[in-house]
């Protein structure tokens, strides 16, 4: 079925390609938002890669390869994302969705504070592999494809920003545990 | 692993936020595509130029008719007195988004000489003179307030102006929506030039500080210029007695539309 929407979609149905929009996009924005944990630059970053996916499907030669590809401008488009000045967006800034149920009780404020300042300190590329691994599930190798680097890179970038997320829940665990200590 | 263990926090955090792509990113993308042409390697007219381009066209001809108005104001080919120079604007500090980039299309020959008629839309309520070569598509639906990024194509009056030497289309678009209750005029034009580059798809200006002030048929808004494709595409912005507009298109086209355009009512 998706490849031959991708197909129609190529040949310019564009109702074809809002079908692929329903397909992909909760996925896609899913994974852009925790990239670059921002609703509103996430709902750029996801319209930024279907536009130009639309633009360019036509030089897409194996529809089956349209999930990857679709994968590898979502992820250029949130590096874009991070990169661009964002003087003009931040004038109006919807505070970050907690989900229906709220904030999961499992983090604590603190918690979540800590590994939102981790988070910020990753590179995109650090970012996105991270994501890519523990959120949409994806095989190294599909990362590998997704963020254009040896499946070796996409090894070591997962194991810093790992490491470096721990690091951060443990230094708030202490942090708190000196807080709580009696003088 | 417990439920302190890091990695399980570490994975519950990963999994707080949302995971629905809002819908109005997805209409906003639907109406990107139908508006925006697909690279082909075959010569000829990309396919999203015959139906107008409106995810960044309606953004791309309000910010259009702004700027060619003011240019042929300016150089005096029009000199209607109903559209006055912008005025300086002490928040926003117009920069690159005033220099226009090489138009190449429809732009090039607006077709200034041609024959035209009244056309006034009962939805929206404003007139001006279409030449007759512009091809009318009226609006289907009110554009409704909610909707700030941008107006769909059913919410939209476009103009159709065929392409010369083997250019484009070019087009002009027009929609107004009630600002809600609970709104702000200011608040609503902040909000559109917030939320801008939603409907520009992959031609954004650099700054919303690119916004000048600028003023058709009496009314004082604002005015944006960027270009898509090297087809060099103006926005303008106003509110006017309680509704929010928005006029969008290839530069020259929008200030030949500003030239006759009134409002009435």
């Amino acid at each position: 079925m998706r490849t031959s929407l991708v197909e129609r979609a190529r040949d310019g149905d564009d109702v074809a390609f809002s079908d692929l929009v329903d397909l992909d996009g909760d996925l896609c924005y899913a994974i852009a938002y925790r990239i670059l944990r921002d609703v509103e630059r996430a709902q750029d970053a996801v319209q930024q890669a279907f536009l130009l996916a639309w633009r360019e499907l036509p030089k897409l030669r194996d529809p089956e390869r349209f999930s990857p590809w679709l994968r590898r401008l979502l992820v250029n488009s949130c590096y874009e994302e991070l990169r661009r000045h964002t003087r003009w967006t931040s004038r109006i800034r919807i505070l970050p969705l907690d989900g229906p149920g709220g904030p999961d009780p499992t983090v604590s404020v603190d918690e979540r504070d800590a590994l939102d300042r981790a988070f910020g300190r990753l590179t995109p590329q650090h970012r996105a592999v991270f994501v890519l691994h523990h959120h949409a599930g994806l095989p190294l190798a599909d990362i590998a494809d997704a963020v254009g680097v040896p499946v070796g890179t996409v090894k070591s970038r997962l194991h810093h920003a790992t490491r470096l997320l721990r690091a951060a829940l443990l230094a708030d665990d202490q942090i708190e545990r000196a807080e709580t200590r009696p003088a | 692993m417990n439920a302190r263990h890091p990695d399980t926090i570490i994975a519950a955090w990963l999994e707080d936020g949302p995971s629905s792509l809002p819908r109005e990113t997805a209409r906003a993308i639907q109406v990107a595509t139908r508006t925006t042409p697909q690279r082909r390697r075959v010569l000829g007219l990309s396919r999203g130029w015959w139906t107008p381009p409106m995810g960044y066209g309606l953004a791309l001809v309000a910010v259009i008719g702004i700027v060619m108005l003011g240019s042929a104001f300016y150089f005096g080919r029009l000199g209607q007195p109903a559209v006055g120079g912008p005025t300086p604007n002490p928040s926003a500090t117009s920069s690159a988004g005033a220099s226009p980039s090489a138009t190449i299309g429809p732009s090039d020959k607006p077709s200034a000489s041609a024959p035209t008629q009244p056309f006034t839309s009962p939805r929206y309520g404003y007139s001006f003179a279409r030449p007759v070569d512009w091809q009318a598509e009226e609006s289907t639906r009110a554009w409704a307030h909610g909707e700030v990024v941008v107006p769909d194509l059913e919410s939209l009056d476009r103009f159709l102006v065929p392409a010369v030497a083997g250019g484009p289309t070019g087009i002009v678009a027009v929609a107004s929506q009630p600002i809600a209750p609970d709104k702000t005029p200011a608040a609503w034009l902040d909000g559109y030039m917030t939320r801008f580059h939603y409907a520009n798809g992959g031609c954004r200006p650099n700054s919303s500080t690119d916004w000048e002030a600028f003023t058709v048929a009496g009314v004082t808004g604002w005015t944006l210029h960027f270009s898509c494709d090297q087809i060099a595409i103006v926005d303008f912005i106003a509110v006017r007695d309680g509704r929010g507009w928005v006029i969008s298109g290839d530069r020259p086209l929008v200030e030949q539309f500003f030239s006759s355009f009134r409002f009435s009512k």
